[in-house]
């Protein structure tokens, strides 16, 4: 009986694809203090930067379970920047309904991808391209140039940390909390059997629609989540900081185990997936790579990457 | 007290189940049989919510039931095993047994209670089955006995079992009858009861309901009738429809006893599916394959075309071939078409394109195609096959069913294949066409060797040398001469002796 338990709660963390994530980064944070032992001083400040990618990988992976994808999360994550920055900065909103706003703009770009794919029912490939130029758009209309400041108090938060706890353990434990709260509920199984199958699903009397739709709605607060902890460390509106964050997104949701097909994929291997893309980032700076070139290799490894991971799942 | 009133439904052209009604009584088991086609799996469909009927209502104790989807009908009291199983394979069995009724505790997935309802259930099922295990990794078998208890879980009052021992070994079969037995007496509960197997049915059903072409022919008694009566009201009157045709057979067989065979098949097995099957086909012959849908001939047919793994011989001419994928099987001169056209030929493409590319291919990709000859060749095939199309360049897709079935034949020929292995090529296509294709094959065979499995015997006999019954992946019985006759092998299909 009490095996049985341990057995289970063993399949429902994924020990296996947990593993393999965090060996990853594990081995690309070596490697960074390896090419230069100076990273081991800035360890919290790369780690501060993966706290919007892994949140964006959350938001990736909760609709890639479904079966569904996301190719806004980047546009949507500069959108849910650039709004509460413009409201600070033209409309003087600058208590909690700052940090509020970033939420609601999420939301609100959950409930709009939502509709389209899980009520609509459109490709959810298709949609999401089409909402990204939306999101992107939006961005560059509110406001054209990078934008700052934003309030004292918030940009102080992420110097200082809450009550003296660095932003850097408040962003991952957030993460990692919200997560296994997910999982540990029964929508998770309802999320990993439409993705699964579909009929399945809907044999044993699941809304697939439904379904999909809170997976969008999921997915738009990861997204403003993410773009709270983006503002707090850039401390300005950019229109454009999201944009190479989709298929970084989508790669730590590839390596955390999801597929394109639906039913798998697990959030703590997420997170330290993105933790460890950033250090690669970092590790790619660090070995003195030209600006300009710095997109070019660290795409070309990100694939090397994927093609690894590809690999080792026809192993299994 | 369950009514079903005039439940229809129409698939295209095709009525799967007509004007069907009937009352089902609290605690009794009802045997549900008929032959290929006959709308058993579709009417099950209609009651659980997974089909929506044409036309027809089902009613509990004289209340209408609004059924729109699986969920309904859940909540209504019905639940049903699926033959082609409902399983979510990424999640763990016991999740699998408990979607969408598991227990929460603040919000969270009570785990102790799932695994201890999961246990106590299957324990008296008398299964050993880790619970965290993914059904991905289950056995045919044990993903059955999981389908099972999914829908038992759910204490139904309406049960609907669907070819629920397929997979079964013989003591666990012994086990579900006496929890059929159990839940009849106890809860109460209605169960309805698909089987091939008509013994079994004889053995646990209290009325049995006996379905044909779609439509109710009658409600019988086991205790009254014989399992033959049960078969004849199967197999019905026998059809009109081919007596244009005369028998061939004997007179070829004369000729064909010189022949050496074209196709040996020497005990080939194919995982659960085909036991130990041998055959010989010679040329200028057409051997048939009958029985009731599911029993491996599908298999048998597409692992000759290298599509599933097989053990056992292949011999072409005399010699031993190895045959793993489809280009080994086209190399050796095999061909293979399905019924269902959909899986043979590229929709959006052209008739022509469709025609002409495996000569395409065949003549390398280096090479650009021949336009010229490309067309020649589509309008040989087209001429040759009266395939109606405005011209060769129209999509298929504008094609009717018969016409794509004729495409996706076309193409198989111009590869002048010695070998034809047809896989119930005629499956939805019109009665025309249909003679027009038995024609054809009856022309082609006469410088080949063909495989001609049909799920409806009346399109074997025209044409076939000898008609091969397959039951539970083996060949049970072979009809020649005149035995070739509708009603005997129907029998031996459904009886599976």
């Amino acid at each position: 009986m009490k095996s049985g338990k341990l057995q289970l709660i063993k399949e429902y963390l994924n020990l296996r694809m947990l593993l393999t994530s965090i060996s990853f980064m594990i081995g690309v944070i070596l490697l960074n203090v390896v090419v230069n032992l100076k990273t081991l001083m800035y360890i919290s400040s790369i780690t501060l930067l993966a706290v919007p990618l892994a949140f964006l990988a959350l938001a990736e992976l909760i609709v890639f379970i479904t079966g569904e994808v996301d190719m806004s999360v980047g546009a949507g994550l500069t959108l849910a920047n650039v709004i509460p920055v413009y409201a600070y900065l033209y409309h003087g909103i600058e208590d909690y309904r700052f940090i509020l706003l970033h939420i609601v703009v999420g939301l609100s770009i959950g409930l709009v991808n939502g509709t389209l794919v899980g009520l609509l029912r459109i490709n959810s490939f298709l949609a999401t391209l089409a909402t990204s130029s939306i999101w992107a758009g939006l961005s560059l209309t509110i406001l054209n140039k990078p934008e700052g400041p934003i309030p004292t108090w918030y940009y102080r938060l992420f110097m200082d940390g809450l009550l003296g706890i660095p932003m850097v353990i408040i962003g991952m434990l957030v993460a990692i909390s919200m997560w296994m709260v997910f999982r540990f509920s029964k929508i998770s199984l309802h999320f990993y059997a439409v993705g699964s199958s579909s009929y399945a699903a809907f044999i044993a009397g699941i809304n697939v629609n439904v379904i999909k739709f809170t997976a969008f709605i999921l997915n738009g607060l990861f997204i403003g989540l993410a773009a709270i902890f983006m503002t707090g460390i850039i401390a300005s509106g950019d229109p454009t900081i999201g944009l190479p964050y989709t298929l970084s997104a989508i790669l730590a949701a590839i390596i955390g185990g999801a597929r394109f097909t639906g039913g798998a994929g697990d959030g703590i291997a997420t997170i330290s997936a993105a933790v460890g893309l950033t250090f690669m980032r970092n590790l790619i700076f660090s070995l003195g790579v030209p600006f300009y070139q710095q997109d070019l290799v660290y795409s070309i490894v990100v694939l090397a990457l994927l093609a690894i991971a590809m690999y080792l799942r026809g192993v299994k | 007290m369950w009514e079903l009133e005039g439940l229809t439904k129409s698939f295209g052209a095709i009525r799967a189940v007509e004007d069907f009604s009937c009352s089902l009584e609290e605690g009794r088991v009802y045997g549900l049989v008929g032959g290929n086609g006959a709308g058993k799996s579709t009417l099950v469909k209609l009651v659980t919510g997974v089909l929506k009927p044409d036309k027809g209502k089902v009613l509990k104790n004289g209340n209408m039931l609004a059924i729109n989807s699986p969920r309904d009908a859940r909540k209504h009291g019905i639940a049903a095993a699926y033959q082609e199983f409902s399983l979510v394979p990424d999640l763990p069995v016991v999740n699998n047994l408990l979607l969408n009724i598991e227990p929460v505790k603040f919000g969270f997935i009570d785990i102790d209670k799932m695994i201890g309802k999961a246990t106590k259930f299957l324990e008296k099922l008398n299964v050993n089955i880790p619970l965290s295990k993914l059904v991905r990794d289950l056995s045919p078998t044990e993903k059955q006995v999981i389908e099972i208890a999914k829908a038992l879980i759910l204490e139904p009052q309406l049960l609907f079992l669907d070819e629920p021992t397929n997979y079964l070994s013989e003591e666990q079969r012994e086990i579900l009858f006496k929890i059929i037995n159990e839940i009849k007496g106890g809860a109460k509960t209605t169960i309805v009861f698909i089987s091939h197997r008509i013994e079994e049915v004889f053995r646990i059903s209290d009325q049995i309901i006996v379905l044909r072409n779609g439509r109710l022919v009658g409600i019988y008694d086991p205790k009254r009738v014989s399992i033959d009566d049960v078969v004849r009201a199967m197999i019905g009157e026998l059809a009109e429809e081919y007596q244009g045709y005369k028998y061939v057979g004997a007179r070829m067989e004369a000729v064909l006893e010189k022949e050496k065979p074209m196709l040996s098949i020497r005990s080939l097995h194919i995982m659960d599916k085909v036991k130990n099957v041998s055959l010989d086909v010679k040329k200028g012959e057409i051997v048939g394959l009958a029985g009731l849908l599911g029993q491996g001939q599908s298999e048998f047919l597409r692992a000759i075309y290298g599509l599933l793994p097989y053990e056992g011989m292949i011999i072409i001419e005399g010699k031993g071939v190895k045959i793993t994928s489809p280009r080994d099987a086209l190399k050796h001169g095999i061909v293979y078409i399905s019924g269902d056209a959909l899986e043979g030929v590229f929709l959006l493409r052209s008739v022509k394109e469709n025609i002409s590319l495996i000569s395409n291919l065949q003549q390398g990709l280096h090479k650009f195609v021949n336009t010229k000859a490309e067309k020649e060749l589509a309008i040989k095939m087209i001429r040759k096959l009266n395939i109606a199309c405005m011209n060769p360049d129209q999509p298929v897709l504008h094609l009717s069913g018969g016409n794509r079935q004729k495409v996706y034949l076309a193409r198989g020929l111009t590869v002048n294949p010695k070998i034809l292995l047809l896989d119930d090529p005629l499956k939805g296509v019109d009665i025309r066409t249909k003679r027009e294709i038995l024609n054809m094959v009856k022309e082609l065979a006469k410088d080949r060797a063909v495989l001609f499995f049909s799920s409806d015997v009346k399109e074997l006999l025209p044409i076939a040398n000898r008609v091969l019954v397959f039951f539970e992946g083996s060949i049970i019985r072979e009809f020649t001469g005149d035995q070739l006759r509708e009603d005997l092998i129907l029998e031996a299909s459904i009886k599976g002796a």
